[in-house]
């Protein structure tokens, strides 16, 4: 998909273009933002952009045989390096860039490899591409994707031209869910935060199943003050979802709860469409007792990425949350 | 595509223009003048300061053929073939792809054969803290005593990898963070060749931005000379480099000084949606805290551990004064660690606004000496009171306690029983009290109520909203009371926050420290049905109510054991 067809992200396509323009690519870029807002796509682009046969205005056309090998992933000068089960080792830098990169292109233009994610590379693959990131072969041009650009080493940042990929504002995807799902302004904007500004992430929340798991899950949240810790942890687990997806649900009422406690207007709320309901869980709530809560399920998300038994942290979650307190 | 980057164009060729690093490089031309050339030396120090082009230098300048005062020339067929890598007497390793024992191998074999044309062999070998531990230990020979003219240079950004058995063997040279003040003005120098207009601000952003890495600062460079061609402006770098306006620090830390949760979020939301990077905000704000803590110490914001302008310096300088120094101390640090976690978490958004809230919230952590200081303040209040009064202050002190902790009783039936029987003897107190209230000081707290309610509106709406529906029956010097409609007032009320925040507001329009006893007349106060209940009554009604626990119930069925005896929790409960 070449540039013009990309949508949002203008800082980093006109960024892009300028470079193309007045003939200044880099020879190393890092692309780093938040999932699903198009590093991927426009890394491709480029690709396109730096081989395309008939480019105008800078933009690869989209449609000759170069730029529609590029997008399906056969053209030979095109590779994209991504894990080998956890990490990017070693031995694929080696194999495919160390063994190739001193050569030509096959077809003449330009060689891309395009490193995604680069927070996977594990650290022997991240030094050994030290030497090439600073100084590669003529017309090698390396991508480096991540969600997370501080997992890197300083050493690869320090020789790699930043690109910042952004979240679309609240308001304006906002708008476009509104007019897209012809839902209220409420569940608009709820579905806006809770995406985190990602379009993609934004529709998937709007299907039914999202939505019945949600209703779920800030069901078991407004009775966690009732029922006993266990039975909550046990109706959460039974839930059969993903369990980061129902953390981040109970995530957002804790933090909806807390901002209302501490004196925030509805404007700042996720859950705007259980805004009674917030409001009654409220005045049983105190400000520090709810900090404590919203720090133990934001810890749980994270403990969630390493390899964690997900009863026991879903038992010492509830317990933690109907006694606060004692967890200090 | 010609185009090359700055960071490489403008390696130096000679070590006159390497920017920062004086003391390696006066040393360096020195050994080479006075033919004192060390057979190993290791180059150490942050990314981009220097130590690969130093390395390729010392290649250089030591097969120079006409050498100037240790610097290369060049000119000659030596610097020249050495500049276009064509020789094979400069080996230049990659120990990061490199770097097993079969290649230190090899290595040993190319370094027993003498130079071609050069003067010297020199094998430079980057990022050395790669190598295997075996390879290390293979080399450990060679580098200790290699043949006659070989030069081993090692560089690595990360010496503590490197055994000591290697490091003891080489000439060690620590490279420097090059200070801000250099790399601006190395930017300034590049500007002009390469004709691009670009103002010293502007320059002194980037330098910044850099963090003492020149080759950081170069890539930056070129990425806003990519973005915006011949001129640039200020605000085209803000852009680049994803700054914040130091507004938003201002607004912040502001929203946090008056405890103004909405405000701070509100600055908060209006970032995330301008897309900025949450992360590299949190690394500046860091920043701006350092800065608060250091014009509070040194009490001068002009002084130069800032580098601040005018304007900025006035702001920096107002804002500190917002908070006592081991309070800014204090958030300074909280703000640090927040950085470290948000650099690790998914959801720095989330991460963020909890640390605002936490902030903003009514108790922030307060250190030691505040407490001190308060306590002594107090002490000294009581010393100046009149004795009886110091005396019923104090009791009625553990009567306001003793009540609003009873209706939690309702909820928790196990933990009740020592509260309740403190709460006996008290309760004549309050009696007592309720004769000595001089009605003189309750019309002035009744004339001043509404102005108190909003008062406490403006902090929180919700329990001015509470405090609308409660009556005022008694006022004396530093304590009122107040009747509840309902317990739903009375819960909402006696939460120690709002509490707090209520008494903050009574000390602030009252003039002195004034606490709240709060009374229900709907639910028939408890501690007075309570307390006559006679022991063994009582723990007959504890014996019924801890049967029905399910907790209880399930642990009786499971093991099936019976009740022997109930011993309560202690008070403060739960932290034993």
């Amino acid at each position: 998909m070449p540039f013009h067809n990309i949508r949002g992200q203008q800082h980093a396509l006109e960024y892009l273009r300028r470079s193309l323009q007045n003939q200044r690519i880099a020879h190393a870029f890092l692309f780093t933002g938040p999932e699903g807002v198009g590093k991927r796509t426009t890394a491709l682009a480029l690709a396109q952009a730096l081989n395309c046969q008939e480019t105008e205005n800078q933009d690869a056309c989209g449609l000759c045989n170069t730029c529609r090998r590029i997008e399906k992933g056969v053209h030979p000068d095109v590779h994209e390096i991504v894990p080998d089960g956890q990490s990017i080792k070693i031995e694929q830098i080696r194999d495919s860039i160390h063994r190739e990169a001193m050569l030509k292109p096959l077809e003449g233009k330009n060689k891309i490899y395009l490193l995604d994610p680069a927070d996977a590379l594990t650290l022997e693959a991240a030094n050994s591409l030290l030497k090439l990131l600073e100084e590669p072969p003529a017309k090698v041009v390396l991508i480096l994707i991540t969600t997370q650009p501080f997992a890197l080493l300083t050493t690869i940042r320090s020789r790699c031209q930043e690109i910042r990929f952004q979240a679309v504002a609240r308001q304006v995807l906002a708008q476009w869910l509104e007019a897209r799902l012809s839902c209220t302004q409420a569940q608009a904007v709820t579905l806006a935060m809770l995406s985190g500004g990602r379009p993609a992430e934004a529709l998937r929340l709007a299907d039914e199943e999202q939505k019945a798991l949600r209703a779920q899950v800030l069901q078991i949240a407004q009775k966690t003050k009732e029922l006993e810790w266990e039975v909550c942890a046990q109706q959460v687990g039974e839930l059969r979802a993903e369990l980061p997806e129902i953390l981040m649900f109970l995530l957002t009422w804790y933090r909806d709860l807390l901002v209302l406690v501490q004196g925030g207007e509805k404007a700042l709320i996720i859950n705007q469409d259980y805004w009674e309901a917030l409001q009654q869980a409220a005045v049983r709530e105190t400000a520090e007792g709810l900090q404590e809560k919203y720090r133990s399920v934001l810890q749980a998300v994270e403990q969630l990425k390493r390899n964690i038994n997900v009863q026991l942290l879903l038992e010492n979650l509830f317990s933690r949350l109907a006694n606060p307190l004692q967890a200090i | 595509m010609s185009y090359i980057v700055m960071a490489r164009k403008w390696r130096p060729r000679s070590f006159e223009s390497v920017v920062g690093q004086d003391h390696i490089v006066r040393t360096l031309k020195n050994a080479i003048h006075a033919n004192r050339i060390s057979h190993a030396y290791l180059f150490t120090g942050p990314r981009g300061v220097g130590k690969t082009t130093t390395a390729r230098l010392v290649a250089k300048a030591v097969n120079c053929l006409s050498p100037e005062v240790g610097e290369p020339c060049n000119h000659c067929v030596r610097c020249e073939e050495i500049q276009g890598s064509t020789t094979t007497d400069v080996i230049e390793i990659d120990a990061a792809s490199n770097g097993l024992v079969d290649d230190a191998r090899e290595l040993r074999e190319k370094v027993r054969y003498a130079p071609v044309a050069c003067r010297y062999k020199v094998i430079i070998i980057d990022e050395v803290h790669m190598m295997s531990n075996a390879a290390f230990n293979a080399m450990l020979k060679t580098l200790e005593e290699p043949p006659a003219h070989t030069v081993f240079i090692l560089a690595t950004t990360e010496s503590h990898k490197v055994p000591a058995t290697i490091i003891s063997r080489c000439q060690r040279y620590d490279f420097r963070r090059i200070p801000e003040t250099e790399i601006t003005e190395r930017l300034a120098v590049m500007a002009a060749a390469e004709s691009i207009e670009i103002n010293e601000e502007a320059l002194h952003v980037i330098a910044r931005g850099a963090e003492g890495s020149l080759r950081d600062a170069q890539s930056l460079f070129d990425q806003i000379i990519s973005f915006s061609g011949n001129s640039i402006k200020t605000s085209d770098v803000v852009t680049v480099l994803g700054l914040v306006d130091t507004q938003i620090f201002i607004d912040l830390v502001e929203a946090i000084a008056t405890q103004d949760a909405s405000r701070a979020l509100r600055v908060l939301d209006q970032l995330v949606n301008n897309g900025a990077d949450l992360r590299l905000f949190m690394k500046d704000w860091v920043e701006y805290w350092r800065q608060l803590v250091i014009v509070r110490v040194v009490s001068n914001p002009q002084d130069e551990l800032l580098h601040l302008s005018g304007q900025v310096a006035e702001m920096v300088d107002r804002q500190a004064k917002l908070f006592p120094l081991d309070e800014l101390i204090n958030l300074a640090k909280m703000a640090a660690l927040t950085d470290d976690e948000l650099r690790r978490t998914q959801h720095p958004r989330f991460l963020l606004e909890l640390f605002l809230l936490q902030l903003c919230s009514a108790n922030r952590v307060v250190s030691l000496e505040t407490l001190w200081r308060e306590l002594q303040a107090m002490e000294e209040r009581i010393v100046t009171l009149p004795e009886n009064v110091a005396v019923s202050g104090a009791q009625v002190n553990t009567t306001s306690t003793a009540v609003s902790e009873a209706p939690e009783s309702i909820v928790k039936p196990v933990e009740t029983e020592p509260t309740v029987s403190q709460a006996g003897e008290p309760a004549l107190v309050v009696d007592t009290l309720e004769e000595v209230v001089t009605t003189g000081y309750l019309d002035t707290v009744r004339e001043n109520w509404t102005h108190i309610i909003d008062a406490v509106g403006q902090k929180n709406r919700r329990v001015q909203a509470l405090l609308r529906d409660v009556t005022l029956t008694g006022a004396e010097e530093g304590l009122i009371e107040l009747a509840c409609l309902s317990t739903y007032h009375l819960t909402g009320l006696e939460k120690d926050d709002v509490r707090k925040l209520i008494e903050s507001v009574l000390a602030a329009e009252l003039g002195r420290r004034t606490r709240v006893q709060l009374t229900c007349e709907a639910a028939e106060t408890p501690t007075d049905a309570e307390t006559q209940i006679a022991p063994e009554d009582r723990k007959k009604e504890f014996d019924e109510i801890s049967r029905k626990e399910p907790l209880v119930k399930k642990t009786l069925e499971m093991f099936g054991g019976q009740i022997v005896d109930i011993i309560p929790k202690h008070p403060s409960g739960g932290n034993k």
